[in-house]
């Protein structure tokens, strides 16, 4: 039976990034699937004592901030906080600065942003989801990197646990049966989550 | 008891019961698990339920005096709103309430994934309607997604509607007699519902 690796990633970021509430997306690595289940959490002020019940049991966080609104870049800094607070290190972190094709009325200089990242153990990626650049960029390596840091996994040929379910639930990343609906197996994405 | 077992599951699970031993399609680990949760939880249902209706009987009573400050609250900000939500969300509406009918955690689960659904294919066609109707609107594209704030906001909206007396007795059933992890698309609507719940039982919306 086809099995495929299964994780829980929660995604942090105003409303106004073209987010779903939540999506799916397939990956494929070295032979290896790889579902995202993507969590759109709340951003708005008001819902910010709700985050932790979404976040629990994620492996990746992908915090969202707008490289035109400085506000915004401060708000992903009190999140990772409370992400690393909550999970701990095991957690991947991707922060990403959106709106690139507004690069003129950049706020949040580069190197800000980047010494930032890796300070707090985080990548930094730069995306235009109104143009959709480096959007896929972003899943596939965050997805690899979850892949990486999974136990019994190793990309390109590693073993996978043998849980058959595709749920949350535990840290590590779950195997799950594979599903009997076609699927782009092309080594890329066959669903997005923003546009 | 084990042919009544495997008789319920496979009317649960939809195997089709007129075939010689269906109980071989019973065939994965997580089918026999869930046929359990549903079957066992199920029998003792009568049973368990007033005893749940008790431990939370507090807490939903709290909840029903915020619900009804919330619809006082959102009355003054849009006196008219409230009334084409309920219009609106009908479907929804009428999933919900079916918590009160259903036996076990996953069914009980699965029917919020149901009304999330049907919350978000309304909330789709009011996009799309805003559209055609020359309104400007953030998405211009057909079909986008609908982020969290609007689908949670959406979600306070129609527990406020539906009138539930026993909303938290639901949501620790769900918690509490779950023998599997959920999907995590049924996982993520019941993190909606439970953020929902813990919205107005805070108190968040008085900051409006």
């Amino acid at each position: 039976m086809n099995r495929s690796l299964s994780f829980k990633v929660v995604l942090l970021g105003e409303g106004s990034v073209g987010k779903a509430s939540f999506k799916t997306k397939k990956l494929t690595f070295d032979g290896k699937r790889v579902e995202l289940a993507i969590w759109d959490t709340a951003g708005q002020e008001r819902f910010r004592a709700l985050g932790p019940l979404y976040y629990r049991d994620s492996n990746g966080a992908i915090l969202v901030f707008d490289i035109t609104d400085e506000d915004s870049f401060e708000r992903v800094k009190s999140w990772t906080k409370e992400l690393r607070r909550m999970l701990g290190n095991d957690c991947i972190l991707c922060i990403v600065g959106n709106k690139i094709d507004l690069e003129k009325d950049r706020h949040v200089s580069m190197q800000l942003a980047e010494e930032y990242a890796k300070s707090v153990g985080a990548k930094l990626y730069h995306t235009s989801a109104k143009l959709d650049k480096g959007v896929e960029e972003l899943f596939n390596d965050l997805a690899q990197r979850m892949l990486e840091r999974s136990p019994g996994t190793t990309v390109g040929g590693g073993t996978a646990n043998n849980q058959n379910r595709s749920s949350t639930g535990t840290r590590g990343g779950i195997t799950i049966a594979q599903s009997a609906t076609g699927q782009n197996d092309n080594g890329r994405s066959s669903g997005s989550c923003c546009s | 008891l084990w042919i009544t077992f495997v008789n319920e599951a496979c009317q649960i699970l939809n195997i089709d019961s007129s075939r010689k031993q269906h109980y071989e399609q019973l065939t994965t680990r997580q089918d026999i698990e869930l046929a359990s949760e549903i079957f066992i939880t199920g029998n003792v249902y009568t049973k368990n339920w007033p005893a749940i209706l008790t431990h939370t009987e507090i807490k939903d009573d709290q909840l029903c005096q915020e619900i009804v400050k919330y619809r006082r609250k959102t009355a003054i900000l849009s006196s008219t709103a409230a009334s084409t939500k309920v219009d609106n969300n009908t479907q929804a509406l009428a999933e919900l309430k079916k918590l009160d009918y259903l036996k076990s955690s996953h069914e009980k689960a699965t029917c919020i994934r149901t009304t999330l659904d049907l919350l978000l294919a309304t909330m789709m066609q009011q996009q799309q309607q805003l559209c055609g109707s020359g309104i400007t609107v953030k998405y211009t594209k057909n079909q986008q997604p609908i982020a969290a704030d609007e689908t949670l906001t959406s979600f306070i909206d129609l527990l406020t509607q539906s009138d539930m007396k026993n909303i938290v007795a639901h949501e620790y059933y769900i918690i509490t007699f779950k023998f599997l992890h959920l999907p995590q698309d049924i996982d993520y609507a019941v993190t909606t519902f439970r953020a929902s719940i813990e919205y107005l039982y805070e108190k968040k919306f008085l900051s409006l």
